[in-house]
Order: structure tokens, then C-alpha cells, then sequence
């Protein structure tokens, strides 16, 4: 895990290298339309994903971009990625990466099929058809989409593929894919 | 550390994180796996200097197809109702098609209804996160009637412009289907939502039938039963009324309230109490006219029930936005256009005794006419000003446009409740007033020709620019003829499928505007679709990270030169471009058509010589800048003898100040 807490250290802390030298621009897209999106791509047909259950607190969304506020008119709020927001969709993304690691045996959330496939192919890691590009390829888009250029699904694949992960077993591996995915820039902001 | 374990060490592991992170922030080089950082920081990098970086440190340029991939899927997004693509979406076979063809596919999609609404609900300044809770819509995506009925007519190739009727249809949501928060009272317990809600209504309905039963005017002592009984009903009037509201939410409350459903059989009952029984002995009582009155109350009553019934759950429950059913508002004792104006603006766009409607004429300007009320002065008006501080010419540069606007909601009080039927005006503060004594705010001079001064007043000085009228039907009327609101409508449209900060170079916005112009003459639904192709095939749509101060689009005949910050470059060109286009041109020696370097060596300015023809310091021109548009004295104001937008000229003059602002603290462009 310690690579991966570096890897999300290198995020937070290129997040606030960043903010204070110029207005930050890009805005969070907000818990709601992440979770329409997430659910779009890996729902079974119809379903939303569950992803509620994972945010700490009840109400603790709004911290993470809302439009809704009943009562003035609404402008979007909390759309700046500041400390506590990103410490709350790490713990509400880490809490969803854990449960795509844990679904090799038994799926943790109503999947769609397609993704369950692609899961699959993954839960063989570390073997190496697991390791292959078309298994990386496949998992990256269906929990991405194609929000990311493709440089940025180089440098998730590489980086999974070194040293770090090689040899991992398939739950932490694939939690931690999950998590480096979901916290990306390209997928919580408008990029 | 582990990502596993119990919540508080997930929390743990973040802050710990964050802590590391503001500790050593400038040392996170060294932990970084280098490939993923320099990809993250690519990202997250976004001013103006940064994106000049990237386009010089990112080496391999980025993959065509990754792009238009990444194209199609905003694209669904936007178009799907924030449904990107999915395990269904067949992206190859969409790489086929050309954008357009992909776009238009989109908008043949149910949810593409969705991301209207949506976007209409944004128009209106009240955009909501979901529409759909758990597959069903809220409550909320029902409660701006001209959203979704504009909605319904662009998908059906209608009149959307009936986004611009403040009445019209009422679109009521399914009845509640959710427990009350209260708890239910010991003699409703275990009722569900639909039989309290019957339970309820049936009882006041027995109230009034009783009144009409042939029982009562049967009896030889007639006529001092039904006084008894009709006295005891009219006093009972608020128990009575509330005990209907137990079954019913605040929403639907606010309807029964809009729509009179209970308030009119109440006030006929009174009326006939007064005219039948009052001052009258038993044996003279009315029977006849207070029983025509007890039947039409409890017709009307039933009749509005019936109607107000077909929204239970069970039997409604729209899918999507074609299937949100409009209230057959002949059935409700309330005239037959609804106000659009819904329960979330009722609360939010509150009217006090001293208010004077003006928070309703500011959401007007604001939402219809993108006119954000920057006080820039105004022109003299002609004749001496009159009316709510007119004579503080420091107010008037606001008040001149929001006062007569305001005019048009003169009969609406306390949640935009029409107190036309009464003498009366009660507003949100609960203070009351006479209804002729307000109303007088509006009334034209004795020397005009006009009855009221009500209008969407352009300029105070030049009448024949303004739009006058009296009602809120005249003043949607006077939005869809006005060009400011269309201008405004496009610009929102990009805004909202860029971003809200995105700056929008005005020949682009008066290209798109005009275009969008002449297909709407035809038709206003097919003239949206193509706009929004036109804006989806944009440069800025196009566009990885971009910069918010940016124009990437640019009108059809715009030079490629390097003229002034593309914010105010086209506004320029329109409203002073013609006296202002070279500095050699006696009047004024300021040329607004180019920007070069100031004498400072380090910013930029506008070409403005002295009189020894030395170039004038960025400080000077832009002072002389703010205090020409600002001015109200004919003779100075800018643009000279001319009308300029007021929308334009609060542009100009923000950016003008902003600028000045970033000079005066020495910041660098
Ligand atoms: C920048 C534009 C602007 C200027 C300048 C301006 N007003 Fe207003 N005024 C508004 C707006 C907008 C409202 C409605 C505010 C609301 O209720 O949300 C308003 C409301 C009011 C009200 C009603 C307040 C209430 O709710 O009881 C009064 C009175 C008023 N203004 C007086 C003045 C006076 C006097 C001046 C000059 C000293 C002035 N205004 C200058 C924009 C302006
Ligand atoms: C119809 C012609 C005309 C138009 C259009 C016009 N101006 Fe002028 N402007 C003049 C003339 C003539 C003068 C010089 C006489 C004076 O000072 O009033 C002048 C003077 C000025 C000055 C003062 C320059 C100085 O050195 O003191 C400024 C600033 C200015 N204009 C800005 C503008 C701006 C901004 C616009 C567009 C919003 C504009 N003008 C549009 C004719 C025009």
C-alpha cells in the first residue's frame, strides 16, 4: 500500500503546489453527476450503483460539488478541490475501490455483466493473462470511460505493471487500480 | 497502512496523508512514482502560464482517436442527461458517424428530455443535481412549469420558447408518496399518503354537502338551520382548511393555496353567509341563495379533487419528460393560466411590504436579459426623474430598469399569490396594504400617455427604446420578442455546455445569436438542436483544460490580428470601433482597435496619444475608459449620441475596472 499512498500523496500535494499560484479553474463535476456516471458505465441495466453507502457522513456529498441549494438561486457550491473535499472522496472512492477488489468472488454491487467479464479476466492478477493489454485496456475505459487522454492510461498501466503491483495479490491490486482511476483529475473534474 | 479496516482509519489514512502532504509539500517530488505525477500534474494544472508549460512539456501529441472518444462521451453526457457512454454504447460504430450525426443521435435519445429540463432549470438560475431519484423524478424537476414545458415542445418540435412564458401549464408532481415527517395524528395512524389523503378530502367535502342536503330544506325552520350550520362552517375555516393540509406536503399545500381549491368554496360560503343570513331574521334566511352557494362550493371542491387525484402514484408515473401531464386547470376555481413561477421561487424571490417586487425585476434582467444590474450611470432622462429615489442619480443607474420592471408583478404578493380579486395586498412579511395605494408605484405621470410606467426599459432617456406593458402575459411577450433574451438564451447555452466562466468572444455569441435567429423564425426547436451542434463543433468544446480568459471561437469575419482581450475585443468594435479606429483621428486620438505595449514595457494598452502625441500610460486610458461610460452627461457619455447595450456596456466597464484593479496591485499580465 505504500506506493499507493504515495501515489495519492503526489496527487494531493500537486493539488495544492497548484492552487494557490492562480485561480483554480477547473471544478469538480459533483458527487451526483459522478455517481450517475459510474453507475452509467458499470451498473447492471437500469440499476444505479449503491455508491451512497461509501461517503462517511450523511449529507457529506454536498462538500464534493452540489447544485442544489434549496431556497436562493443556485450557483454551484464547493466546486473547488480543497482538503476536506478531497479527504472525503478519498475515503468514499477508497471505501468503492475496496468493494470492486473484494467482488472476485462474490460482487460486492449490482454490476453490469459486461463489467463483471472484464472483472473476472482481472481477478486472475497476478497471473498474466491478467496483465495483459487488452484486460488493462478494457478495465481502465469501463471505470474511466474516456474522459482521460491517453497518455494518462500509460503512465495508470505502467505503473501497475512495475514493481509495486506485479506481484499483488488480486483484491489489493485491483482496489488500488480502482482508486487510482476514480481519483484521477480527468474523472473528477471538468477537464 | 492499509486501505483496509473500519471507517475511522479510512479517514485516518486520509488525513494522515494530507498532513504528510502540507508538511512536505515541496519535497512530494521525491515520493512521487514519476510517471503518474507528471500525468496528474499535467492535469491539474490549469491558469493561463501552466497551459503555456504544457503545450511545451507534453511531448507526444495526444491521440486523435483518444480524443474523439473523449468528445463523444461529453457529448452523451451532455445531451443523455448525464448518462455518459455505456456497456451498451457502441463506440465503434459511433467513430463512424460524423459529430454531428453523433450529436443528433444523442438528441434522438428519451433522456436527451432530461438534459433539457436540466438545462432550462440552469436558464432559470435553478439547476439541480438529479432530476431522478432513484428512477423517479423529484419533486423539483415539476416545479418550473415553463422548463418543462418548453422541454416537451423541443422534443416535439414545438414552441420552445414557451420557456419565456411566465404562465401557462401546471405540471404537478406525483402526489406524495413518502410518510409526512410529523407523525400522524392517533386517528389517522396507519393510514398510507393516498388514503389520508382521501380520508381527508372526504370529510370537508361531507362538510359542504351536508349545507346541500335535503334534510336541511326540508324542515319547516330551514332557513335558521342552515344559517347555524353555514356560521359554524365559516367560522371553522382555518380548523377546516388545516385539517384537509394534514394529509398534503408544503408543495402541494402551496398548489391547493395558488389553485383556491379549498379558499374559494370557503370565501363563496362567506359571501353567502353574509348576503343570506346576516342582519336577516331565521324565518328571512336565503335558503335558496345560500344553497346555490353551498353547491357550487362543493362542486368546485370535488371537481378540483378529482382532478388534483390523478396525480396519486399509483396511477402517474412519468418516465420521462414527454410523460409529465399538465393539470386540467378547468377543473380549479383559479383562472386558467398557471404562473410558472413554481414553490422553490415562491420561496426564494420573497416580496416584502417594502421591496416593491424589485428581488422579482432583478431575477428578470438577470435570468432573461443576462443583464446583471453593474451600475454604469445611465443617460440623462429628458425629463427630471421622478418616482423611488430617481433624484439620487447614484441609485438610478440600477433603479431606472428595476423599478418599472417590478411593475409587472404589482398584483402578486406572499408567494407570488394573485390578489387581483382583492383589495387588499398581502406580501411576504405578512404586512398588508391597500391594493389601489401600491399599485399607485407604477402609475404614469398625469402628462403621459401611458397608464402605467412598467417596462423593460432599455433607456431612461430614449422611450422608444423600451418595451412597455402591464401584466406578466405582456412581459412574456415582450422577452420573446426581445433580442437580448435569444442573446441571452445562446449565451447561457454555451455556458452551460463549456463552462459557466467561460469567456465568449461577443462576434462568436452575435454569430451563433444570429444564426440561431433566423432558423428560429421557422422553427424554435430546430433552431436550438443546431445551436447546440454549432456549439458541440466548437473550438472551446474542443478544447483540453481551457483557459476561462480564453476565446477559442471567434465570428466568421474576425481579423486574426492581435487586437485587445478577446473579453471585450468585439464589444469594442461594435459600439466605439467606427470613432476609435486609429489614433491619428482628431477627435480623441484613442484607437480601441488594438492593443499594444504600454509605455510601462511590461502591460498592454490601447493605442491613446497626448497632446504632444506621446502614448498616454494603460492607467490614464483606462480611467478616462470607466469615467466616459459611467457618465451621465450626454456630451461625455461613450459611445457618443449612441445607444450601447446595457449588458455590453457592464462588460466593458468590469473589465475596464478589473483591469485597472490588477495595474493598481502590479500584477504582471
Ligand atoms: C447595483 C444596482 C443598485 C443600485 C446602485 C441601487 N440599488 Fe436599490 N436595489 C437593487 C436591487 C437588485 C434590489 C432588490 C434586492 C433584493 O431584494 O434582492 C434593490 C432594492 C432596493 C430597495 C428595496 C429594499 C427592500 O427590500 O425593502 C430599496 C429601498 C432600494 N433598493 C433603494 C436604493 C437606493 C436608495 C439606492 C441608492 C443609494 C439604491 N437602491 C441603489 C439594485 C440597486
Ligand atoms: C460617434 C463617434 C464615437 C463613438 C461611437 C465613440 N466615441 Fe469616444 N469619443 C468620440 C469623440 C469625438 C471624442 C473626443 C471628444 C470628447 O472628448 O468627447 C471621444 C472621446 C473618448 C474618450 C476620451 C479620450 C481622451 O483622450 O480623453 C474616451 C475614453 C472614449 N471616447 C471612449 C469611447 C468608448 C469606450 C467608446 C465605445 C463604447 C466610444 N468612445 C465610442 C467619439 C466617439
Amino acid at each position: 500500500m505504500k506506493t499507493l499512498v504515495a501515489a495519492l500523496t503526489a496527487i494531493y500535494s500537486l493539488w495544492l503546489l497548484t492552487a494557490p499560484a492562480s485561480a483554480q479553474t477547473s471544478r469538480f463535476k459533483g458527487w451526483a453527476a459522478i455517481s450517475k456516471e459510474l453507475s452509467t458505465r458499470i451498473a447492471a441495466p437500469g440499476e444505479s450503483l449503491d455508491l451512497e453507502r461509501f461517503i462517511p457522513a450523511e449529507d457529506m456529498e454536498d462538500f464534493l460539488g452540489t447544485w442544489t441549494t434549496f431556497g436562493t438561486e443556485h450557483s454551484f457550491q464547493n466546486g473547488l478541490p480543497n482538503p476536506l473535499s478531497m479527504a472525503i472522496w478519498h475515503v468514499t472512492l477508497s471505501g468503492f475501490a475496496k468493494s470492486v477488489g473484494n467482488s472476485c468472488a462474490t460482487p460486492q454491487l449490482a454490476f453490469h455483466p459486461r463489467f463483471l467479464a472484464i472483472l473476472r479476466k482481472l481477478c486472475a492478477w497476478p497471473a498474466p493473462e491478467a496483465q495483459s493489454e487488452a484486460v488493462l485496456l478494457e478495465f481502465w475505459w469501463s471505470v474511466m470511460g474516456h474522459n482521460a487522454p491517453q497518455r494518462e492510461y500509460a503512465a495508470w498501466r505502467d505503473f501497475f505493471l512495475g514493481p509495486s503491483y506485479r506481484g499483488r495479490p488480486a483484491a489489493e491490486t485491483i482496489a488500488a487500480m480502482t482508486l487510482t482511476i476514480t481519483m484521477n483529475p480527468y474523472l473528477l473534474l471538468h477537464k | 497502512m492499509k486501505l483496509t479496516g473500519g471507517l475511522a482509519s479510512r479517514i485516518g489514512l486520509a488525513c494522515a496523508i494530507l498532513l504528510a502532504v502540507m508538511a512536505a509539500s515541496l519535497t512530494a517530488s521525491q515520493v512521487r512514482p514519476p510517471a503518474l505525477a507528471s500525468n496528474v500534474a499535467t492535469a491539474f494544472k490549469s491558469s493561463p502560464s501552466a497551459a503555456k508549460q504544457n503545450l511545451l512539456s507534453v511531448k507526444l501529441p495526444d491521440d486523435p482517436l483518444w480524443e474523439r472518444r473523449w468528445w463523444i462521451e461529453k457529448t452523451a453526457r451532455l445531451l443523455r442527461g448525464g448518462a455518459g457512454l455505456g456497456p451498451d454504447d457502441d463506440v465503434d460504430a459511433l467513430l463512424q458517424l460524423s459529430e454531428e450525426e453523433i450529436a443528433r443521435r444523442f438528441m434522438s435519445d428519451p433522456r436527451f428530455g432530461d438534459a433539457i429540463l436540466d438545462f432550462n432549470m440552469f436558464f432559470l438560475g435553478y439547476k439541480a443535481d438529479e432530476l431522478k431519484i432513484d428512477g423517479a423524478y423529484s419533486i423539483y424537476a415539476f416545479d418550473f412549469a415553463n422548463a418543462v414545458a418548453a422541454s416537451q415542445a423541443l422534443l416535439q418540435g414545438g414552441d420552445y420558447f414557451k420557456l419565456f412564458d411566465l404562465e401557462g401549464e401546471f405540471f404537478m408532481a406525483p402526489l406524495r408518496s413518502e410518510p409526512l415527517e410529523e407523525a400522524l395524528a392517533a386517528e389517522d395512524a396507519g393510514l398510507a399518503p393516498d388514503q389520508l389523503r382521501r380520508k381527508a378530502v372526504a370529510e370537508l367535502q361531507a362538510v359542504f354537502d351536508d349545507l346541500i342536503s335535503p334534510a336541511s330544506a326540508a324542515t319547516r325552520s330551514a332557513g335558521q338551520e342552515l344559517c347555524r350550520k353555514l356560521s359554524d362552517i365559516v367560522a371553522r375555516r382555518t380548523e377546516l382548511t388545516n385539517r384537509v393540509y394534514r394529509a398534503f406536503n408544503d408543495i402541494e399545500i402551496f398548489a391547493l393555496i395558488r389553485g383556491q381549491v379549498i379558499s374559494w368554496p370557503f370565501d363563496a360560503l362567506e359571501r353567502a353567509a353574509k348576503e343570506g343570513c346576516t342582519g336577516r331574521s331565521w324565518a328571512q334566511a336565503d335558503t335558496r341563495r345560500i344553497t346555490t352557494a353551498a353547491q357550487s362550493a362543493s362542486g368546485r371542491f370535488s371537481r378540483a379533487f378529482a382532478e388534483i387525484f390523478k396525480f396519486e402514484p399509483a396511477v402517474y408515473r412519468p418516465q420521462s419528460v414527454l410523460d409529465f401531464k399538465a393539470v386540467d386547470l378547468s377543473a380549479f376555481p383559479a383562472k386558467e393560466k398557471w404562473l410558472a413561477f413554481g414553490f422553490e421561487q415562491a420561496i426564494s424571490l420573497q416580496n416584502s411590504s417594502t421591496n416593491f417586487n424589485r428581488k422579482r425585476a432583478a431575477y428578470i434582467l438577470r435570468r432573461f436579459f443576462c443583464d446583471d444590474l453593474t451600475p454604469v450611470g445611465f443617460e440623462d432622462p429628458q425629463e427630471h426623474i421622478g418616482g423611488a429615489h430617481g433624484s439620487d442619480t447614484s441609485c438610478f443607474a440600477c433603479h431606472y430598469k428595476l423599478d418599472p420592471m417590478g411593475g409587472f408583478f404589482r398584483k402578486y404578493g406572499a408567494q407570488f399569490y394573485d390578489y387581483t380579486r382583492s383589495s387588499t395586498i398581502i406580501f411576504d412579511d405578512l404586512a398588508d396594504v391597500s391594493r389601489q395605494k401600491y399599485e399607485a408605484t407604477w402609475r404614469a405621470r398625469k402628462s403621459s400617455s401611458r397608464k402605467w410606467n412598467i417596462a423593460y426599459v432599455r433607456s431612461p432617456r430614449w422611450e422608444s427604446q423600451n418595451s412597455y406593458g402591464e401584466t406578466l402575459g405582456d412581459l412574456s411577450k415582450i422577452i420573446r420578442q426581445a433580442p437580448e433574451a435569444k442573446r441571452c438564451l445562446v449565451k447561457r447555452l454555451f455556458e452551460y455546455i463549456t463552462a459557466e466562466n467561460q469567456t465568449i468572444d461577443g462576434g462568436y455569441l452575435d454569430y451563433l445569436t444570429k444564426a440561431f435567429e433566423a432558423e428560429a423564425a421557422v422553427s424554435s426547436s430546430a433552431a436550438m438542436k443546431s445551436t447546440i451542434v454549432r456549439i458541440l463543433q466548437s473550438q472551446t468544446f474542443h478544447a483540453r483544460n481551457p483557459d476561462p480568459q480564453q476565446c477559442y471561437d471567434h465570428g466568421p469575419d474576425a481579423k486574426p490580428t492581435r487586437g485587445p482581450p478577446c473579453r471585450v475585443a468585439f464589444i469594442l468594435q461594435r459600439n466605439c470601433g467606427q470613432c476609435h479606429g486609429t489614433v491619428y483621428d482628431g477627435g480623441a486620438n484613442l484607437d480601441l482597435g488594438a492593443w499594444i505595449l504600454a509605455p510601462d514595457g511590461r502591460n498592454q494598452t490601447f493605442p491613446h496619444l497626448d497632446h504632444d502625441m506621446q502614448q498616454l500610460p494603460a492607467h490614464d486610458t483606462l480611467t478616462r475608459i470607466l469615467d466616459r461610460l459611467s457618465s451621465s452627461n450626454p456630451k461625455r457619455r461613450m459611445p457618443k449620441n449612441k445607444i450601447m447595450s446595457s449588458q455590453e456596456r457592464q462588460e466593458l466597464y468590469l473589465w475596464a475596472q478589473q483591469e485597472l484593479g490588477r495595474l493598481s496591485k502590479g500584477d504582471g499580465p
